[in-house]
């Protein structure tokens, strides 16, 4: 039997959500099809705009990487600042759990948060118990921040952040590491944090957290205390009940993939899908024989039948473009759209310093690859009966590690995509109606 | 100034077997390595220990070597050994109508193999069997069915990086100094004769002057630059050589695949992946600046899949080259080279006290670098035999603990205690003793490869590594399937804690290694490599936000 909805959304990422939550605030009945979770998952969760450089603000920021060819920032024009606060309005309102802080509007600078090896990367919005650690902030007072060590690689790690956060936070501040008398034992060495977060979760075990957090704070004579994570679950009511013990400020550190601020994210993801009554399937989304999409789990095949498609299936991580061994050509996987890396589509072609440079941390647009688009997110090559839009990382033309964008550009694209679809699936059920 | 009786130039196999054995024969020696010992030729093979029969047909006396210092190398270094049988199928090259022609080919496979039995038991290897296409599937269904059959020969794989690093640690244990990390910068002559060198430290710039009776050149393809240094001209015929590397062990057993052009390639199974290797072709350019091009990973790739169709479903994790440093000839195709090797005593050029060591392959290291040292030991008037086939490398002094004891006493994984095991043999119990006082240390720096911390510790103390890049050649930091893409931040913060390293030089040690293992990913990023690719650089260079040249230190001033 097929599946019908308004939207059908291809992709359970931050655009994916966020094109499923704008349709459905449109009105529209929306069915997301999720293959797995993908790069938002693995992300740190520090949700950026891109450009955030130097003192630049987060509309400045956008402004900047909106020059860059083939940004989709480009399509929206003069709507772009607007749209940056309708963005971080639509994440603070669905994603209450995690208590999102940072800018309101576009005016606002970014948050400059501690990573995992002790530099600040940017975010415009982030988790309440992360947000209270950014070091633009922290810098501006004679801060000694305790960096909190578990006992595995944690430890080790610790030294490496504690000198680098002392760097940024100089001449006023300092961090030190700081080692704590909980998970002291062999196992434990073993454990990583997520594994340790679940562990956090479970009756008991924050009150004993914070007791040793005390210790460890006071042994080091902390103002403020960074530790690498306060458990899974509820995230700001673990930071209240443990500062109340600790008597400073608590902050959560950004941690590399898998890291808990990243799970944390998609969970709210689904949960705000669950919240919004959006439909959800676990299945690979591909082309069906009738210009439509079709769902396949296992060895079961649901056609769809819906208004409009948003595609969100993201770039090489989630699987959304692809580039086979052997053609050597890009393309986008449901519809088997061409995709483009820096206007070309074969991108195996070595040597080629063109889309990868020599050096891991130099230019590489090839990691931008994406599919055209019009300026409705429309792409210009899907030959489907229905209407079609795109968004995401599958829109290529940015790069979270190369400044030029992360979670907000998808949440943004989402946002837009999602309402185009909501209303072009309206058009066509009236146009339905008008020929009935 | 500091005087030795031998000063040698080269951290490779052939160097750190020079300065392992001068030593042990009590030479005063001290071995200078531009970069890291195995950084080029001695890393970049097969990690095969095989008898050469290729060899057998022209230079039977390779073969014979090869086949008898292999049997030494397992006896000093029995715990780096793993014996890797290969298959060697023979199809019809009309499928399904096997002619005489392929009848002949699979004999006479056959008769060469029963040939080169002659030499197994000089390196505990079983003689040759032959296989029926039923018995062939049995032990791989992956090959092409309507093969006419296979025949076997026994061979080893090795770790050449730790075959290198063992050398030269036990040279210094024996006396020897070890510099790597540092450039030989020109020749101290006196009159004619070479009697020493100014080297200078990579890292500082600091150079220094020291004196040698003799010096000898054992820079494999950089030979004839050091040469020239000396006004002498060392000839070799560079080959580039290419290998591949799998993400999954495609293969239990060694098998010898044909190319489009006829070559042999290998696909054998290395720890726990998979190596394609390899190609020959003449090499003109520098040695510092070897790149794979996108034909030589098809040509391997179609190679393997001639005879094993599923190669095409495997990652290709990297690709990676070196160049053979063979001895020069006008004429015969790569493949034909002799792989003979040669010493050279420059004193017949005109520049005595000088001595040059090229060609050759690393099976036969130890028994090249004996015949060195004869030489250069006997015009010094010591005349100790050379002990280095019988007294074994570190590690190798007794059995390798098992791994699921070594993992139970010291609270580690046991796949972990099994590759800790197999790279240490009997000083295993040495590392994981480290994280005894620090149980930190037997976290995981890379899981990929099952490295803990407290291995990365003693390769900074005890193997003469200081950078990443060191690291993974000692304990293959970063080698695995994610390519680094989690264990540069973890194994930077080490580095950084035991050499008390500046945030800056931490981070920029990091940006070196990650620059390494992206220059084998980069021309290989295709299909499920891309999403490796795409993680390992929002790994690094948006959630831990590593600076980039140019980058301000604080971002919001």
């Amino acid at each position: 039997m097929a599946l019908t909805a308004d939207v059908v959304v291809v992709g359970g990422g931050m655009a994916g959500v966020c094109a499923s939550l704008a349709a459905r605030e449109k009105g529209a009945k929306v069915l997301l099809v999720a293959r797995a979770s993908g790069a938002t998952a693995l992300s740190s969760g520090a949700i950026d705009f891109g450009g955030a450089v130097a003192d630049a603000t987060v509309g400045e920021g956008a402004r900047a990487v909106s020059r860059q060819p083939g940004h989709p920032y480009a399509l929206l024009g003069d709507a772009l600042p607007a749209l940056l606060e309708r963005t971080m309005a639509f994440l603070r309102r669905h994603l209450v759990s995690l208590g999102l802080e940072g800018a309101r509007v576009a005016a606002d600078k970014c948050l400059w948060l501690p990573t995992p090896v002790g530099t600040a990367r940017p975010a415009a919005l982030v988790q309440s118990s992360i947000a209270g650690a950014d070091l633009r902030n922290l810098s501006s007072r004679p801060a000694r921040l305790a960096v909190i060590a578990f006992a595995g690689a944690q430890q080790v790690e610790a030294g490496l952040v504690a000198s680098g956060l002392s760097r940024l936070l100089a001449p006023l501040g300092e961090a030190v590491a700081a080692p704590i008398d909980l998970y002291r034992t062999r196992e434990d060495a073993l454990r990583s944090i997520a594994e340790l977060a679940r562990d956090l979760d479970r009756p008991g075990r924050r009150d004993l957290f914070a007791a040793s957090l005390l210790r460890a704070a006071n042994a080091v004579r902390a103002t403020h205390v960074l530790v690498p994570t306060l458990g899974f679950a509820d995230p700001a009511v673990a930071r209240a009940e443990v500062e109340r013990t600790v008597e400073r400020p608590v902050f959560e550190a950004l941690g590399a993939p898998p890291s808990v601020p990243g799970l944390r994210l998609q969970a709210a993801l689904a949960a705000a899908l669950r919240a919004a009554g959006v439909r959800t399937v676990d299945g690979i989304a591909e082309r069906s024989g009738d210009g439509g999409v079709q769902i396949v789990r296992g060895v079961e095949c649901q056609p769809v039948r819906a208004g409009a498609i948003v595609l969100a299936s993201g770039r090489f991580i989630g699987g959304g473009i692809r580039c086979e061994p052997g053609s050597g050509l890009l393309h986008e996987t449901v519809l088997d759209l061409p995709a483009f890396a820096a206007g070309r589509r074969n991108i195996a072609a070595l040597p080629s310093e063109e889309l990868f440079a020599v050096k891991a941390s130099g230019a590489h647009p090839g990691m931008a690859a994406g599919i055209r688009v019009d300026a409705a997110f429309r792409p210009l090559d899907a030959a489907t009966t229905v209407p079609v839009f795109a968004c995401g990382s599958l829109l290529g033309g940015f790069d979270p590690a190369r400044d030029s964008g992360g979670l907000g550009t998808c949440a943004l694209t989402g946002l837009c995509a999602g309402e185009r679809a909501a209303e072009a699936a309206s058009r066509a059920g009236a146009s339905a109606v008008a020929g009935r | 100034m500091t005087s030795y009786d031998l000063l040698v130039i080269g951290g490779g196999v052939n160097g750190t077997g020079i300065a392992r054995d001068a030593a042990m024969r009590g030479l005063t020696t001290m071995l200078v390595e531009k970069k890291d010992f195995a950084a080029g030729s001695s890393g970049a093979n097969s990690g095969m220990i095989h008898g050469g029969i290729r060899y057998l047909m022209n230079d039977p006396q390779v073969t014979k070597l090869a086949c008898l210092d292999s049997g030494y190398i397992q006896r000093i270094a029995p715990h780096l050994l793993f014996r890797i049988p290969f298959l060697y199928p023979v199809s019809p090259k009309k499928p399904g109508e096997p002619s005489l022609a392929d009848r002949a080919l699979l004999y006479g496979a056959e008769c060469y193999f029963e040939a080169y039995d002659k030499y197994q038991p000089l390196k505990n290897g079983k003689p040759h069997t032959r296989l029926t296409d039923e018995e062939l599937h049995e032990l791989e269904p992956g090959i092409v069915s309507g093969t006419l059959g296979a025949v076997t020969m026994d061979e080893y794989g090795i770790d050449p990086f730790r075959l290198c690093a063992l050398n030269a640690r036990s040279a210094a244990a024996h006396g020897a100094t070890i510099r790597n990390h540092t450039v030989v910068t020109r020749l101290l002559r006196e009159g004619a004769a070479v009697v020493g060198a100014e080297i200078e430290d990579a890292r500082t710039g600091a150079r220094e002057e020291v004196r040698a009776r003799a010096v000898l050149n054992a820079g494999g393809p950089w030979a004839p630059k050091i040469a020239a240094l000396a006004g002498v001209a060392v000839r070799i015929r560079p080959g580039k050589g290419v290998h591949l590397t799998l993400d999954r062990r495609l293969s239990n057993y060694g098998i010898i695949c044909k190319a489009v052009d006829g070559r042999d390639v290998f696909v054998m199974p290395h720890e726990d992946s998979s190596i394609i290797g390899t190609t020959d072709d003449d090499f003109y350019g520098d040695p510092d600046e070897l790149t794979v091009t996108q034909d030589e990973v098809e040509y391997l790739l179609q190679a393997v899949e001639h005879t094993f169709p599923s190669v095409r479903s495997a990652r290709v994790l990297r690709a990676w080259a070196g160049v053979r440093p063979t001895l020069f000839a006008y004429g015969p195709l790569e493949d034909a080279l002799s792989r003979d090797h040669h010493i050279y005593d420059h004193e017949e050029d005109g520049a005595p006290g000088f001595y040059s060591i090229v060609g050759g392959k690393l099976a036969s290291f130890r028994a090249m670098a004996q015949e060195a040292v004869d030489l250069i030991a006997h015009k010094a008037g010591n005349s100790q035999p050379c002990r280095t086939h019988e007294v074994p490398l570190p590690g190798g002094e007794a059995a390798a603990p098992s791994a699921e004891t070594l993992g139970r006493e010291h609270t580690v994984p046991s796949y972990a205690a099994a590759r800790i095991s197999y790279r240490h043999g009997a000083e295993a119990e040495r590392i994981l003793s480290l994280a005894e006082e620090r149980p930190e240390l037997r976290a995981f720096a890379c899981s990929c490869e099952g490295v803990t911390f407290a291995e990365l510790l003693f390769s900074l103390r005890e193997e003469f590594a200081s950078s990443l890049t060191d690291l993974r050649r000692r304990c293959r930091l970063g080698m695995g399937v994610c390519q680094g893409a989690r264990c540069g931040g973890p194994a930077a913060a080490l580095l950084a804690g035991e050499l008390g390293l500046s945030h800056e030089k931490a981070l920029a040690e990091a940006n070196a290694f990650l620059d390494e293992r992206w220059k084998g990913h980069r021309p290989v990023l295709a299909g499920d490599g891309l999403a490796q690719a795409e993680l390992f650089q929002c790994t690094y260079y948006a959630t831990c936000a590593l600076p980039r040249d140019g980058a301000p230190e604080r971002p919001w001033r």
